[in-house]
């Protein structure tokens, strides 16, 4: 664990100093120079100036009308802080509601298909079917959202959310249909496992998992 | 208006209110004095116009009034609850007692630049205030050491800009002989007192913003000038030469020039 001192910003150390002395003195800012060496050119700066201050005679005030407008310029950019808080807000929250599709999403962070689905330790076959809905989400071991979590760098809620939505139609073949195009039915996560090209031992421990949940 | 955060609706004016209510602080430590930790419970049920009528009573003794530091606590539970209203009037009363507090201080520098001073303070207030970390925190603690650091650091910071622009490396022609130079070399080279810095006050303002600060740092704050090769110097005592990063024959050579300055403007 950091020690206090290091955990300090050089605002936290002023602020200190400012209010545990009432002038600025050599003394005081050796003392302090020995508990944040970092921070001594700004230390020495900081007590400089405030000597200087104290020594200068006053400023002369400004006008009220100068107050006024100081009180409301700085008024006006305590509206824009707020605006721009609100807007990022709102773009925050539609930014982490939005979630397109697993292999979109892993092309944002840099990924092709293929490695996503090794980084999630998945095969090809596995993540188009996920990608695509055609799992029961109900069937889907937890570990799988935060696998995909921890990939895409989104929250793991969203990833479980996406997995509930309808699943995706066919839509490449539907020009073959006769009637409106329908999903196929949703698999089982472990029976999708063992039809994967995943390696005996993959499959294993996926199939650790599933068990839980399909009540093997 | 007058809407309360959930936690709160249930806290009637006046009435003693759990502590655990009023968030707090989390900064290294920091914790709200009991005095603003009363004010703050005393008032967290108000409604916004009571509150606002209280922020502005500034007879502590007749009724009840509001520390800076609760008033920053309401801003920022406004913030967090995005009532703009709330914090739009708790900011105005604020920055009016900041105004209050800015007269005669930014020494030493133009109207302009006090203005601008005084405006970029606030713009730092209003983002620590509003930050959505903790780093306001302190502010709640001590707000007016808190101001006075913001101050300080401004001139600070204007200062530093001026240093960036002056150089003081010229070759110096030389002093001339006179009645305030010969008493300013008789103090040259020791601390001096608060009463003769007193008396230096009005002409310190005409120094160049460097030769004042080597001035100061040297007299009023007894900075030793240094060797002539700074890196001699015992770091932990921190002299003119190292801190500048030049001789201590350049140091001297510089407070020749400030005693110049100071001696001429006497003069005059």
């Amino acid at each position: 664990m950091k020690a206090k001192e290091e955990l300090m910003t050089l605002g936290d150390v002023f602020n200190e100093f400012v209010a545990q002395h009432d002038r600025p003195t050599r003394e005081a800012l050796v003392a302090w120079i020995g508990r944040y060496p970092q921070y001594e050119r700004e230390l020495i700066e900081f007590v400089a100036v405030w000597a200087e201050q104290e020594m200068l005679p006053p400023a002369r005030e400004l006008s009220t009308e100068d107050e006024k407008r100081v009180v409301n310029r700085a008024m006006s950019h305590v509206q824009n802080v707020i605006y721009s808080q609100s807007e990022n807000r709102k773009g925050s929250g539609a930014k982490a509601t939005q979630f397109a599709t697993l292999i979109d999403e892993g092309k944002n962070v840099g990924f092709s298909a293929r490695e996503l689905a090794k980084a999630c330790d998945l095969d090809l076959a596995l993540l188009t079917k996920l990608n695509n809905r055609q799992i029961d989400p109900q069937s889907i071991p937890p570990s799988v959202a935060a696998r995909f979590a921890q990939v895409l760098k989104r929250p793991v809620e969203l990833i479980a959310a996406f997995f509930l939505r309808a699943p995706q139609t066919i839509s490449g073949r539907s020009f073959l249909a006769r009637g409106k195009p329908e999903a196929t039915a949703r698999q089982k996560f472990s029976d999708a496992i063992r039809s994967s090209s995943l390696a005996p031992e993959d499959k294993a421990l996926w199939l650790r998992e599933t068990a839980k949940i399909d009540g093997e | 208006m007058g809407k309360k955060g959930p936690e709160e609706s249930i806290a009637q004016p006046g009435e003693s209110v759990s502590p655990s209510i009023v968030e707090p602080l989390t900064h290294h430590g920091c914790k709200r004095l009991p005095q603003v930790d009363r004010e703050i419970r005393d008032a967290i049920a108000l409604e916004d116009t009571a509150l606002i009528e209280r922020t502005k009573q500034r007879d502590k003794i007749a009724s009840p009034s509001l520390s800076p530091e609760a008033i920053v606590y309401f801003i920022r539970r406004g913030s967090k609850n995005g009532d703009r209203q709330i914090t739009n009037l708790l900011f105005i009363e604020l920055f009016e007692r900041c105004v209050q507090f800015f007269r005669g201080q930014f020494r030493g520098f133009d109207e302009e630049t006090r203005q601008e001073l005084q405006q970029s303070v606030l713009v730092a207030v209003t983002e620590d205030l509003l930050a959505s970390d903790d780093r306001g925190d302190f502010a709640q603690v001590r707000f007016w050491p808190y101001l006075k650091t913001q101050t300080i650091d401004a001139c600070r910071k204007a200062f530093r800009d001026a240093d960036s622009t002056e150089s003081l490396d010229a070759p110096y022609p030389g002093g001339v002989e006179s009645e305030g130079r010969r008493e300013l070399d008789r103090l040259r080279d020791k601390k001096l007192s608060p009463e003769e810095l007193a008396v230096l006050s009005q002409e310190l303002e005409r120094l160049p913003p460097k030769l004042r600060k080597v001035f100061v740092m040297r007299h009023a704050l007894g900075f030793a000038i240094g060797s002539d090769d700074p890196n001699a110097d015992d770091p932990k005592d921190p002299t003119l030469a190292r801190h500048f990063n030049v001789s201590g024959r350049m140091i001297r050579n510089w407070l020749t020039q400030a005693d110049d300055l100071l001696a001429s403007v006497r003069e005059i």
